[in-house]
Protein backbone atom coordinates (compact mmCIF):
# COMPACT_ATOMS: atom_id res chain seq x y z
CA UNK A 1 0.00 0.00 0.00
CA UNK A 2 2.87 2.50 0.56
CA UNK A 3 4.41 1.86 -2.40
CA UNK A 4 1.69 2.18 -4.57
CA UNK A 5 0.95 5.38 -2.84
CA UNK A 6 4.36 6.17 -2.99
CA UNK A 7 4.47 5.74 -6.72
CA UNK A 8 1.10 7.36 -7.56
CA UNK A 9 3.00 10.50 -5.54
CA UNK A 10 5.98 10.50 -7.87
CA UNK A 11 3.40 10.36 -11.17
CA UNK A 12 2.08 13.49 -9.61
CA UNK A 13 5.45 15.15 -8.77
CA UNK A 14 6.75 14.26 -12.54
CA UNK A 15 3.71 15.58 -13.67
CA UNK A 16 3.83 19.02 -12.14
CA UNK A 17 7.05 20.87 -13.90
CA UNK A 18 4.94 19.69 -17.79
CA UNK A 19 1.47 20.63 -16.31
CA UNK A 20 3.16 24.21 -15.60
CA UNK A 21 4.86 24.75 -18.36
CA UNK A 22 1.71 24.02 -20.50
CA UNK A 23 -0.09 26.79 -18.54
CA UNK A 24 3.01 29.29 -18.98
CA UNK A 25 2.89 28.59 -22.77
CA UNK A 26 -1.03 28.87 -23.03
CA UNK A 27 -0.67 31.81 -20.52
CA UNK A 28 2.16 33.75 -23.01
CA UNK A 29 -0.33 33.20 -25.98
CA UNK A 30 -3.27 34.60 -24.33
CA UNK A 31 -1.43 37.52 -23.00
CA UNK A 32 0.38 38.07 -26.72
CA UNK A 33 3.81 37.64 -24.82
CA UNK A 34 4.69 36.10 -27.54
CA UNK A 35 3.01 36.01 -31.37
CA UNK A 36 0.98 33.25 -32.46
CA UNK A 37 3.20 32.90 -35.81
CA UNK A 38 5.95 32.05 -33.24
CA UNK A 39 4.56 30.08 -30.98
CA UNK A 40 0.81 28.78 -31.57
CA UNK A 41 -1.59 28.24 -28.79
CA UNK A 42 -1.64 24.79 -26.87
CA UNK A 43 -4.96 24.22 -28.43
CA UNK A 44 -3.69 25.00 -32.11
CA UNK A 45 -1.24 22.19 -31.38
CA UNK A 46 -3.86 19.78 -30.34
CA UNK A 47 -5.72 20.70 -33.25
CA UNK A 48 -3.02 20.22 -35.63
CA UNK A 49 -2.30 17.02 -33.59
CA UNK A 50 -5.66 15.54 -34.26
CA UNK A 51 -5.64 16.18 -37.96
CA UNK A 52 -2.60 14.91 -38.85
CA UNK A 53 -3.57 11.82 -36.76
CA UNK A 54 -6.84 11.19 -38.47
CA UNK A 55 -5.43 11.49 -41.97
CA UNK A 56 -3.06 9.09 -41.32
CA UNK A 57 -0.50 11.52 -42.28
CA UNK A 58 1.38 11.19 -38.80
CA UNK A 59 1.27 7.48 -38.87
CA UNK A 60 3.09 7.64 -42.52
CA UNK A 61 5.69 10.19 -40.88
CA UNK A 62 6.30 8.24 -37.83
CA UNK A 63 6.28 4.99 -39.92
CA UNK A 64 9.77 6.14 -42.17
CA UNK A 65 11.19 7.71 -39.40
CA UNK A 66 11.09 4.67 -37.71
CA UNK A 67 11.77 2.49 -40.46
CA UNK A 68 15.04 4.57 -41.25
CA UNK A 69 16.03 4.16 -37.75
CA UNK A 70 15.92 0.65 -37.18
CA UNK A 71 17.50 0.02 -40.36
CA UNK A 72 20.42 2.29 -39.88
CA UNK A 73 20.46 1.72 -36.07
CA UNK A 74 20.95 -2.27 -37.05
CA UNK A 75 23.24 -1.61 -39.99
CA UNK A 76 25.34 0.52 -37.04
CA UNK A 77 24.99 -1.28 -33.81
CA UNK A 78 25.42 -4.80 -35.10
CA UNK A 79 28.95 -4.25 -36.87
CA UNK A 80 29.31 -2.22 -33.75
CA UNK A 81 29.00 -5.57 -31.69
CA UNK A 82 31.11 -7.90 -33.74
CA UNK A 83 34.36 -5.62 -34.16
CA UNK A 84 34.12 -4.27 -30.78
CA UNK A 85 33.91 -7.90 -29.12
CA UNK A 86 36.62 -9.05 -32.23
CA UNK A 87 39.23 -6.12 -31.34
CA UNK A 88 38.60 -6.53 -27.42
CA UNK A 89 39.81 -10.06 -27.65
CA UNK A 90 42.22 -9.63 -30.52
CA UNK A 91 44.43 -7.41 -29.25
CA UNK A 92 46.14 -7.16 -32.50
CA UNK A 93 43.05 -6.49 -34.12
CA UNK A 94 42.10 -3.81 -31.96
CA UNK A 95 45.88 -2.23 -32.55
CA UNK A 96 44.85 -2.40 -36.09
CA UNK A 97 41.39 -1.22 -36.00
CA UNK A 98 41.99 1.97 -33.05
CA UNK A 99 43.74 4.57 -34.35
CA UNK A 100 41.40 4.56 -37.21
CA UNK A 101 38.02 4.53 -35.34
CA UNK A 102 39.67 7.14 -33.19
CA UNK A 103 40.15 9.63 -36.23
CA UNK A 104 36.82 8.77 -37.55
CA UNK A 105 35.52 9.46 -33.79
CA UNK A 106 37.15 13.07 -34.53
CA UNK A 107 34.76 14.45 -37.30
CA UNK A 108 31.61 15.48 -36.10
CA UNK A 109 29.49 13.11 -37.60
CA UNK A 110 27.03 15.20 -39.39
CA UNK A 111 30.10 16.88 -41.53
CA UNK A 112 30.09 13.39 -43.41
CA UNK A 113 26.66 14.28 -44.80
CA UNK A 114 27.93 16.11 -47.96
CA UNK A 115 30.29 12.93 -48.62
CA UNK A 116 27.49 10.70 -47.70
CA UNK A 117 24.65 12.78 -50.55
CA UNK A 118 27.85 12.67 -53.04
CA UNK A 119 28.23 9.12 -52.67
CA UNK A 120 24.75 7.89 -51.97
CA UNK A 121 22.89 10.02 -54.19
CA UNK A 122 19.82 12.08 -51.79
CA UNK A 123 17.91 9.13 -51.27
CA UNK A 124 17.02 6.44 -48.18
CA UNK A 125 20.54 4.97 -48.83
CA UNK A 126 22.49 8.06 -47.92
CA UNK A 127 20.12 8.76 -44.90
CA UNK A 128 20.58 4.86 -43.10
CA UNK A 129 24.15 4.79 -43.94
CA UNK A 130 24.18 8.06 -42.02
CA UNK A 131 22.12 6.78 -39.14
CA UNK A 132 24.37 3.57 -39.33
CA UNK A 133 27.46 5.39 -38.60
CA UNK A 134 25.91 7.36 -35.93
CA UNK A 135 25.05 4.07 -34.04
CA UNK A 136 28.64 2.67 -34.82
CA UNK A 137 30.89 4.55 -32.99
CA UNK A 138 29.05 4.22 -29.49
CA UNK A 139 28.36 0.26 -29.55
CA UNK A 140 31.90 -0.24 -30.71
CA UNK A 141 33.24 1.58 -28.35
CA UNK A 142 31.54 0.37 -25.55
CA UNK A 143 31.73 -3.21 -26.73
CA UNK A 144 35.39 -2.77 -26.60
CA UNK A 145 35.90 -1.45 -23.44
CA UNK A 146 33.24 -4.21 -22.07
CA UNK A 147 35.38 -6.80 -23.52
CA UNK A 148 38.34 -5.74 -22.41
CA UNK A 149 37.14 -5.06 -18.92
CA UNK A 150 35.82 -8.49 -18.33
CA UNK A 151 37.49 -9.51 -15.09
CA UNK A 152 40.21 -11.87 -15.27
CA UNK A 153 39.63 -13.73 -12.61
CA UNK A 154 36.46 -15.13 -14.21
CA UNK A 155 38.81 -15.52 -17.59
CA UNK A 156 40.82 -17.82 -15.67
CA UNK A 157 37.96 -19.54 -14.07
CA UNK A 158 37.10 -20.45 -17.56
CA UNK A 159 40.40 -21.41 -18.41
CA UNK A 160 41.00 -24.41 -15.47
CA UNK A 161 37.47 -25.52 -16.84
CA UNK A 162 39.14 -26.20 -19.84
CA UNK A 163 37.39 -23.79 -22.29
CA UNK A 164 38.74 -23.39 -25.51
CA UNK A 165 38.58 -19.50 -26.72
CA UNK A 166 35.45 -19.94 -28.39
CA UNK A 167 33.81 -21.37 -25.88
CA UNK A 168 35.42 -18.89 -23.42
CA UNK A 169 34.04 -16.15 -25.34
CA UNK A 170 30.65 -17.15 -25.16
CA UNK A 171 30.45 -18.31 -21.66
CA UNK A 172 32.49 -15.86 -19.70
CA UNK A 173 33.23 -12.69 -21.80
CA UNK A 174 30.36 -11.96 -23.29
CA UNK A 175 28.16 -11.99 -20.54
CA UNK A 176 30.52 -10.39 -18.57
CA UNK A 177 30.57 -7.81 -21.17
CA UNK A 178 26.83 -7.81 -21.43
CA UNK A 179 26.61 -4.82 -19.40
CA UNK A 180 29.03 -2.27 -21.95
CA UNK A 181 27.06 -3.97 -24.76
CA UNK A 182 23.91 -3.06 -23.22
CA UNK A 183 25.26 0.38 -22.71
CA UNK A 184 26.75 0.95 -26.29
CA UNK A 185 23.29 -0.30 -27.81
CA UNK A 186 21.32 2.18 -25.88
CA UNK A 187 23.97 5.16 -26.26
CA UNK A 188 23.65 4.17 -29.77
CA UNK A 189 20.51 4.29 -29.90
CA UNK A 190 20.31 7.86 -28.98
CA UNK A 191 22.60 8.55 -31.45
CA UNK A 192 20.60 6.94 -34.12
CA UNK A 193 17.84 9.48 -32.89
CA UNK A 194 20.10 12.71 -33.53
CA UNK A 195 20.93 11.30 -37.11
CA UNK A 196 17.85 10.65 -38.34
CA UNK A 197 16.45 13.87 -37.62
CA UNK A 198 19.60 14.93 -39.41
CA UNK A 199 19.45 12.76 -42.28
CA UNK A 200 15.70 13.62 -42.70
CA UNK A 201 16.50 17.40 -42.70
CA UNK A 202 18.26 16.80 -45.94
CA UNK A 203 15.60 17.03 -48.69
CA UNK A 204 13.19 13.92 -47.93
CA UNK A 205 9.27 13.87 -48.58
CA UNK A 206 8.40 12.05 -45.53
CA UNK A 207 9.38 11.29 -42.18
CA UNK A 208 9.09 13.30 -38.74
CA UNK A 209 12.12 15.46 -40.02
CA UNK A 210 10.19 16.15 -43.01
CA UNK A 211 7.74 17.35 -41.08
CA UNK A 212 9.67 20.04 -39.13
CA UNK A 213 11.62 21.69 -41.89
CA UNK A 214 8.00 21.57 -43.87
CA UNK A 215 6.36 22.97 -40.58
CA UNK A 216 9.41 26.21 -41.07
CA UNK A 217 8.98 26.66 -44.49
CA UNK A 218 5.04 26.75 -44.48
CA UNK A 219 5.44 28.90 -41.12
CA UNK A 220 2.98 25.98 -39.19
CA UNK A 221 4.92 26.41 -35.56
CA UNK A 222 2.16 24.00 -34.54
CA UNK A 223 3.21 21.39 -36.75
CA UNK A 224 6.95 21.33 -35.85
CA UNK A 225 5.92 21.50 -32.20
CA UNK A 226 3.76 18.42 -33.11
CA UNK A 227 6.69 16.77 -34.48
CA UNK A 228 8.81 17.96 -31.90
CA UNK A 229 6.64 16.08 -29.04
CA UNK A 230 6.45 12.75 -31.44
CA UNK A 231 10.19 12.91 -31.59
CA UNK A 232 10.28 13.00 -28.02
CA UNK A 233 7.81 10.48 -26.91
CA UNK A 234 9.37 7.89 -29.79
CA UNK A 235 13.12 8.35 -28.29
CA UNK A 236 11.54 7.72 -24.84
CA UNK A 237 9.51 4.80 -25.44
CA UNK A 238 12.34 3.31 -27.56
CA UNK A 239 14.92 3.93 -24.88
CA UNK A 240 12.17 2.21 -22.28
CA UNK A 241 12.08 -0.75 -24.41
CA UNK A 242 15.93 -1.23 -24.34
CA UNK A 243 16.04 -0.17 -20.48
CA UNK A 244 13.09 -3.24 -19.90
CA UNK A 245 15.37 -5.47 -21.87
CA UNK A 246 18.71 -4.21 -19.95
CA UNK A 247 17.05 -5.03 -16.44
CA UNK A 248 15.59 -8.29 -17.72
CA UNK A 249 18.62 -9.49 -18.99
CA UNK A 250 21.08 -8.14 -16.07
CA UNK A 251 18.86 -9.06 -13.29
CA UNK A 252 21.75 -10.92 -11.78
CA UNK A 253 23.57 -7.28 -11.38
CA UNK A 254 20.16 -5.57 -9.57
CA UNK A 255 19.25 -8.57 -7.04
CA UNK A 256 20.01 -6.70 -3.23
CA UNK A 257 21.84 -8.33 -1.06
CA UNK A 258 19.15 -10.54 1.03
CA UNK A 259 21.67 -11.25 3.60
CA UNK A 260 23.71 -8.81 4.98
CA UNK A 261 25.93 -8.98 8.15
CA UNK A 262 27.38 -12.76 7.19
CA UNK A 263 24.48 -15.14 6.67
CA UNK A 264 26.93 -18.28 7.30
CA UNK A 265 25.96 -21.49 9.44
CA UNK B 1 47.61 -40.48 7.30
CA UNK B 2 44.33 -40.70 8.32
CA UNK B 3 41.74 -43.44 9.20
CA UNK B 4 40.90 -43.43 5.76
CA UNK B 5 41.71 -45.84 3.62
CA UNK B 6 43.56 -44.16 0.83
CA UNK B 7 42.94 -45.57 -2.28
CA UNK B 8 41.29 -42.72 -3.89
CA UNK B 9 42.82 -39.08 -5.12
CA UNK B 10 45.43 -38.37 -7.65
CA UNK B 11 49.31 -39.20 -7.58
CA UNK B 12 51.07 -35.57 -7.77
CA UNK B 13 54.40 -35.67 -8.80
CA UNK B 14 56.54 -32.57 -9.76
CA UNK B 15 60.15 -33.07 -10.07
CA UNK B 16 62.20 -30.05 -11.25
CA UNK B 17 59.94 -28.15 -12.08
CA UNK B 18 61.10 -24.65 -13.28
CA UNK B 19 58.88 -21.44 -14.07
CA UNK B 20 59.95 -17.82 -15.20
CA UNK B 21 57.22 -15.69 -15.61
CA UNK B 22 57.67 -11.83 -17.40
CA UNK B 23 61.48 -13.18 -17.37
CA UNK B 24 61.60 -13.83 -14.07
CA UNK B 25 62.39 -17.13 -12.34
CA UNK B 26 59.95 -17.79 -9.58
CA UNK B 27 60.09 -21.61 -9.27
CA UNK B 28 63.87 -22.94 -9.42
CA UNK B 29 64.07 -27.38 -9.71
CA UNK B 30 61.17 -27.39 -7.20
CA UNK B 31 60.30 -30.70 -6.21
CA UNK B 32 57.47 -32.25 -4.67
CA UNK B 33 54.90 -35.23 -4.17
CA UNK B 34 50.85 -35.60 -3.41
CA UNK B 35 50.08 -39.20 -2.26
CA UNK B 36 46.31 -40.19 -3.16
CA UNK B 37 44.19 -39.03 -0.31
CA UNK B 38 46.52 -37.20 0.66
CA UNK B 39 45.85 -33.14 2.16
CA UNK B 40 48.99 -31.41 1.61
CA UNK B 41 49.91 -27.69 2.36
CA UNK B 42 52.18 -25.53 0.93
CA UNK B 43 53.50 -22.57 3.28
CA UNK B 44 56.32 -19.41 2.83
CA UNK B 45 56.89 -16.03 2.81
CA UNK B 46 54.71 -14.18 0.59
CA UNK B 47 56.18 -13.98 -3.06
CA UNK B 48 57.92 -17.27 -2.47
CA UNK B 49 55.91 -18.52 -5.61
CA UNK B 50 53.36 -21.03 -3.84
CA UNK B 51 50.87 -19.94 -5.72
CA UNK B 52 52.77 -20.35 -8.95
CA UNK B 53 53.75 -23.65 -8.30
CA UNK B 54 49.32 -24.39 -7.83
CA UNK B 55 48.87 -22.63 -11.10
CA UNK B 56 51.27 -24.74 -12.37
CA UNK B 57 49.94 -27.69 -11.02
CA UNK B 58 46.04 -26.16 -12.30
CA UNK B 59 48.06 -25.68 -15.85
CA UNK B 60 47.09 -21.95 -15.83
CA UNK B 61 51.14 -21.20 -16.07
CA UNK B 62 53.64 -23.49 -18.23
CA UNK B 63 56.34 -24.95 -16.86
CA UNK B 64 60.17 -23.51 -18.64
CA UNK B 65 61.25 -27.22 -16.87
CA UNK B 66 61.00 -30.29 -15.47
CA UNK B 67 57.99 -32.51 -14.96
CA UNK B 68 54.62 -32.29 -13.77
CA UNK B 69 52.41 -35.71 -13.80
CA UNK B 70 48.81 -36.17 -12.19
CA UNK B 71 47.37 -39.36 -12.20
CA UNK B 72 44.23 -40.86 -11.01
CA UNK B 73 45.12 -43.22 -8.46
CA UNK B 74 42.55 -46.14 -9.14
CA UNK B 75 43.08 -45.50 -12.73
CA UNK B 76 45.77 -44.14 -13.69
CA UNK B 77 44.52 -41.94 -16.40
CA UNK B 78 45.14 -37.84 -16.31
CA UNK B 79 43.48 -36.94 -12.93
CA UNK B 80 40.63 -34.66 -13.37
CA UNK B 81 41.55 -31.34 -11.24
CA UNK B 82 39.20 -28.86 -9.37
CA UNK B 83 40.64 -25.14 -8.44
CA UNK B 84 39.05 -23.06 -5.58
CA UNK B 85 40.27 -19.58 -5.39
CA UNK B 86 41.01 -16.89 -2.60
CA UNK B 87 38.25 -15.44 -4.09
CA UNK B 88 34.79 -17.46 -4.95
CA UNK B 89 35.11 -15.82 -8.45
CA UNK B 90 31.18 -16.91 -9.21
CA UNK B 91 29.93 -16.17 -12.37
CA UNK B 92 27.87 -13.28 -11.57
CA UNK B 93 25.44 -13.77 -14.35
CA UNK B 94 24.67 -17.28 -13.13
CA UNK B 95 22.65 -18.62 -10.56
CA UNK B 96 23.94 -20.71 -7.64
CA UNK B 97 23.21 -23.81 -9.10
CA UNK B 98 24.25 -22.53 -12.58
CA UNK B 99 27.88 -22.04 -11.36
CA UNK B 100 27.84 -25.61 -9.37
CA UNK B 101 27.05 -26.73 -13.31
CA UNK B 102 29.77 -24.50 -14.48
CA UNK B 103 31.55 -27.26 -12.46
CA UNK B 104 30.81 -29.96 -14.76
CA UNK B 105 31.79 -27.97 -18.17
CA UNK B 106 33.84 -30.57 -20.61
CA UNK B 107 32.07 -33.41 -18.79
CA UNK B 108 29.48 -35.60 -21.20
CA UNK B 109 27.16 -36.28 -18.23
CA UNK B 110 22.55 -36.64 -19.88
CA UNK B 111 21.01 -33.62 -17.95
CA UNK B 112 19.20 -35.85 -15.24
CA UNK B 113 22.57 -36.64 -13.79
CA UNK B 114 23.99 -33.35 -14.31
CA UNK B 115 21.00 -32.20 -12.12
CA UNK B 116 21.39 -34.61 -9.73
CA UNK B 117 25.59 -33.82 -9.08
CA UNK B 118 24.77 -30.58 -9.14
CA UNK B 119 21.97 -31.01 -6.19
CA UNK B 120 24.16 -33.38 -4.38
CA UNK B 121 27.26 -30.72 -4.19
CA UNK B 122 25.06 -27.74 -2.60
CA UNK B 123 23.56 -30.42 -0.39
CA UNK B 124 27.12 -30.83 0.36
CA UNK B 125 28.01 -28.06 1.37
CA UNK B 126 24.78 -26.89 3.24
CA UNK B 127 23.21 -24.78 0.40
CA UNK B 128 20.47 -26.68 -1.32
CA UNK B 129 18.04 -23.49 -0.47
CA UNK B 130 19.72 -21.37 -1.97
CA UNK B 131 20.31 -22.92 -5.45
CA UNK B 132 18.41 -19.96 -7.39
CA UNK B 133 20.13 -17.12 -5.34
CA UNK B 134 22.11 -14.80 -7.26
CA UNK B 135 25.94 -14.96 -6.15
CA UNK B 136 25.38 -10.78 -4.98
CA UNK B 137 22.65 -12.39 -2.41
CA UNK B 138 25.53 -14.91 -0.79
CA UNK B 139 27.27 -13.42 2.34
CA UNK B 140 31.13 -14.28 2.06
CA UNK B 141 31.27 -17.51 3.24
CA UNK B 142 28.63 -18.73 1.48
CA UNK B 143 29.94 -17.78 -1.65
CA UNK B 144 33.02 -19.38 -1.06
CA UNK B 145 31.05 -22.78 0.16
CA UNK B 146 29.37 -22.15 -3.82
CA UNK B 147 32.98 -22.20 -5.31
CA UNK B 148 33.42 -25.28 -3.24
CA UNK B 149 30.15 -27.19 -4.39
CA UNK B 150 31.17 -25.90 -8.08
CA UNK B 151 34.95 -28.03 -7.79
CA UNK B 152 33.54 -30.94 -5.58
CA UNK B 153 30.96 -31.11 -8.44
CA UNK B 154 33.56 -32.12 -10.93
CA UNK B 155 34.33 -35.01 -8.57
CA UNK B 156 38.33 -34.23 -8.44
CA UNK B 157 40.77 -36.43 -8.05
CA UNK B 158 42.94 -33.36 -7.44
CA UNK B 159 41.46 -30.41 -5.53
CA UNK B 160 43.48 -27.33 -5.92
CA UNK B 161 43.34 -24.52 -3.24
CA UNK B 162 44.60 -21.03 -3.54
CA UNK B 163 44.30 -19.35 0.16
CA UNK B 164 40.76 -20.45 -0.02
CA UNK B 165 39.39 -19.03 3.53
CA UNK B 166 41.65 -16.03 4.17
CA UNK B 167 39.30 -13.94 2.67
CA UNK B 168 36.43 -14.30 5.26
CA UNK B 169 36.38 -13.96 8.71
CA UNK B 170 37.74 -16.03 11.72
CA UNK B 171 34.51 -18.09 12.51
CA UNK B 172 33.57 -18.74 8.78
CA UNK B 173 37.07 -19.88 8.18
CA UNK B 174 37.10 -22.54 10.74
CA UNK B 175 33.64 -23.73 9.47
CA UNK B 176 35.02 -23.85 5.89
CA UNK B 177 38.06 -25.81 6.83
CA UNK B 178 35.72 -28.17 8.70
CA UNK B 179 33.07 -28.26 5.47
CA UNK B 180 35.90 -28.97 3.56
CA UNK B 181 37.14 -31.89 5.81
CA UNK B 182 33.92 -33.10 6.20
CA UNK B 183 33.79 -33.26 1.94
CA UNK B 184 37.26 -34.52 1.91
CA UNK B 185 36.67 -37.73 4.65
CA UNK B 186 33.51 -38.41 1.91
CA UNK B 187 35.21 -37.94 -1.68
CA UNK B 188 39.05 -39.24 -0.74
CA UNK B 189 40.21 -36.68 -3.31
CA UNK B 190 43.99 -35.27 -2.91
CA UNK B 191 44.27 -31.81 -1.92
CA UNK B 192 47.20 -29.06 -2.44
CA UNK B 193 46.60 -26.37 -0.81
CA UNK B 194 48.58 -22.90 -0.31
CA UNK B 195 48.22 -21.01 2.87
CA UNK B 196 49.48 -17.71 4.98
CA UNK B 197 47.64 -19.61 8.14
CA UNK B 198 50.35 -22.07 9.69
CA UNK B 199 47.12 -22.98 12.12
CA UNK B 200 45.47 -24.09 9.00
CA UNK B 201 48.32 -26.09 7.69
CA UNK B 202 48.48 -27.37 11.01
CA UNK B 203 45.04 -28.76 11.33
CA UNK B 204 44.24 -29.42 7.27
CA UNK B 205 47.23 -31.18 6.08
CA UNK B 206 48.80 -34.54 5.95
CA UNK B 207 52.20 -32.79 4.83
CA UNK B 208 53.32 -29.13 4.79
CA UNK B 209 55.67 -28.39 2.46
CA UNK B 210 58.06 -24.97 3.12
CA UNK B 211 58.91 -22.81 0.41
CA UNK B 212 61.56 -20.51 0.36
CA UNK B 213 64.30 -18.56 -1.92
CA UNK B 214 63.84 -16.69 -4.49
CA UNK B 215 63.72 -18.43 -7.33
CA UNK B 216 62.02 -20.73 -4.74
CA UNK B 217 62.25 -24.45 -3.94
CA UNK B 218 60.73 -26.85 -1.15
CA UNK B 219 63.32 -25.73 1.97
CA UNK B 220 61.32 -28.06 4.28
CA UNK B 221 59.04 -30.70 4.50
CA UNK B 222 56.81 -32.21 7.70
CA UNK B 223 54.88 -35.07 7.75
CA UNK B 224 51.76 -34.45 10.50
CA UNK B 225 51.10 -37.51 12.07
CA UNK B 226 47.89 -36.31 14.07
CA UNK B 227 45.14 -38.07 13.63
CA UNK B 228 41.83 -37.34 12.26
CA UNK B 229 39.25 -36.12 13.60
CA UNK B 230 41.88 -33.69 15.04
CA UNK B 231 41.68 -30.78 17.81
CA UNK B 232 42.22 -27.52 17.31
CA UNK B 233 43.24 -27.32 20.41
CA UNK B 234 45.56 -30.53 20.61
CA UNK B 235 49.13 -29.54 21.93
CA UNK B 236 50.93 -31.49 18.88
CA UNK B 237 49.62 -29.18 16.77
CA UNK B 238 50.40 -25.92 18.81
CA UNK B 239 53.92 -27.74 18.81
CA UNK B 240 53.78 -28.15 15.02
CA UNK B 241 52.52 -24.73 14.76
CA UNK B 242 55.45 -23.38 16.94
CA UNK B 243 58.15 -25.48 14.50
CA UNK B 244 56.82 -23.87 11.19
CA UNK B 245 56.87 -20.42 12.28
CA UNK B 246 60.32 -20.72 13.18
CA UNK B 247 61.12 -22.35 9.82
CA UNK B 248 59.20 -19.37 8.48
CA UNK B 249 61.04 -16.96 10.45
CA UNK B 250 63.80 -19.09 8.89
CA UNK B 251 62.97 -18.71 5.77
CA UNK B 252 62.12 -14.96 5.92
CA UNK B 253 66.15 -15.14 6.63
CA UNK B 254 65.61 -13.29 9.61
CA UNK B 255 67.11 -14.28 13.44
CA UNK B 256 64.02 -16.45 14.78
CA UNK B 257 63.92 -14.61 17.52
CA UNK B 258 60.09 -14.46 18.04
CA UNK B 259 59.59 -17.91 17.00
CA UNK B 260 62.35 -19.45 19.16
CA UNK B 261 61.37 -18.85 22.64
CA UNK B 262 58.32 -21.74 21.97
CA UNK B 263 60.39 -24.21 19.97
CA UNK B 264 62.81 -24.68 22.46
CA UNK B 265 65.36 -27.33 21.63
CA UNK B 266 64.15 -28.12 18.44
CA UNK B 267 64.62 -25.31 16.62
CA UNK B 268 66.37 -26.22 14.13
CA UNK B 269 69.05 -23.53 13.69
CA UNK B 270 71.96 -25.63 12.53
CA UNK B 271 69.79 -25.90 9.83
CA UNK B 272 69.63 -23.33 8.12
CA UNK B 273 70.95 -23.26 4.75
CA UNK B 274 70.60 -27.00 4.02
CA UNK B 275 68.61 -27.44 1.06
CA UNK B 276 65.57 -29.51 2.40
CA UNK B 277 64.94 -31.79 5.62
CA UNK B 278 61.83 -34.28 6.89
CA UNK B 279 61.10 -33.10 9.83
CA UNK B 280 58.37 -35.61 11.42
CA UNK B 281 55.44 -34.99 14.22
CA UNK B 282 54.88 -38.17 15.57
CA UNK B 283 51.65 -39.25 16.33
CA UNK B 284 52.50 -39.93 20.28
CA UNK B 285 54.74 -37.34 20.07
CA UNK B 286 54.70 -35.80 24.48
CA UNK B 287 53.55 -32.05 25.05
CA UNK B 288 56.12 -29.90 24.42
CA UNK B 289 57.55 -27.46 27.39
CA UNK B 290 55.93 -24.58 26.22
CA UNK B 291 55.82 -21.10 28.25
CA UNK B 292 52.53 -20.34 26.60
CA UNK B 293 49.76 -21.67 28.47
CA UNK B 294 48.16 -18.56 28.68
CA UNK B 295 47.71 -18.55 24.67
CA UNK B 296 46.68 -22.13 24.47
CA UNK B 297 43.81 -21.58 27.06
CA UNK B 298 42.84 -18.68 24.81
CA UNK B 299 42.52 -21.25 21.54
CA UNK B 300 40.51 -23.63 23.70
CA UNK B 301 38.22 -20.46 24.71
CA UNK B 302 37.92 -19.67 20.62
CA UNK B 303 37.15 -23.51 20.26
CA UNK B 304 34.54 -23.65 22.28
CA UNK B 305 32.89 -20.80 20.83
CA UNK B 306 32.32 -23.14 17.63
Amino acid sequence: MRPDRRAGGTLALSLLLPALVLVLWWLAVRLRWVEPYQLPPPRRVLTTLVTLAAGGDLARHIGATVARLLAGFALGALPGVVLGVAAGLVPALRRALDPTIQALRAIPSLAWVPLFLLWFGIGDRARILLIALGAFLPVYLNVVAGVENVDRKLVEVGRVHGLGPARLAWRVILPGALPSVLTGLRSGLSLAWMFVVAAELIASSEGLGFLLVDGQYTARPDQVVVSLLAFGLLGRLSDGILHGVERSLLRWRDALATSPGGGEG
Amino acid sequence: MSRREACRGAWVRVRDLTVRLGGQCILQELSCDVEPGQVVALVGPSGTGKSTLLRALAGLVPAAGGQVELRAAVSGRQARVAVMFQEPRLLPWLRVAGNVAFGLTGTALPEPERERRVQEALEAVGLADRAQAWPRELSGGMAQRAALARALVRRPDLLLLDEPFSAVDALTRMHLQDHLLAVWARHGFSAVLVTHDVDEAAYLADRIYVLAGCPAAVRHQVTVDVPRPRDRGDPRLAALRARLLALLAQAYDRPAASAAAPVGEARPSSRIGDDRHDDHIPAGAAVPPFGTRVGRAGRAVRRESL
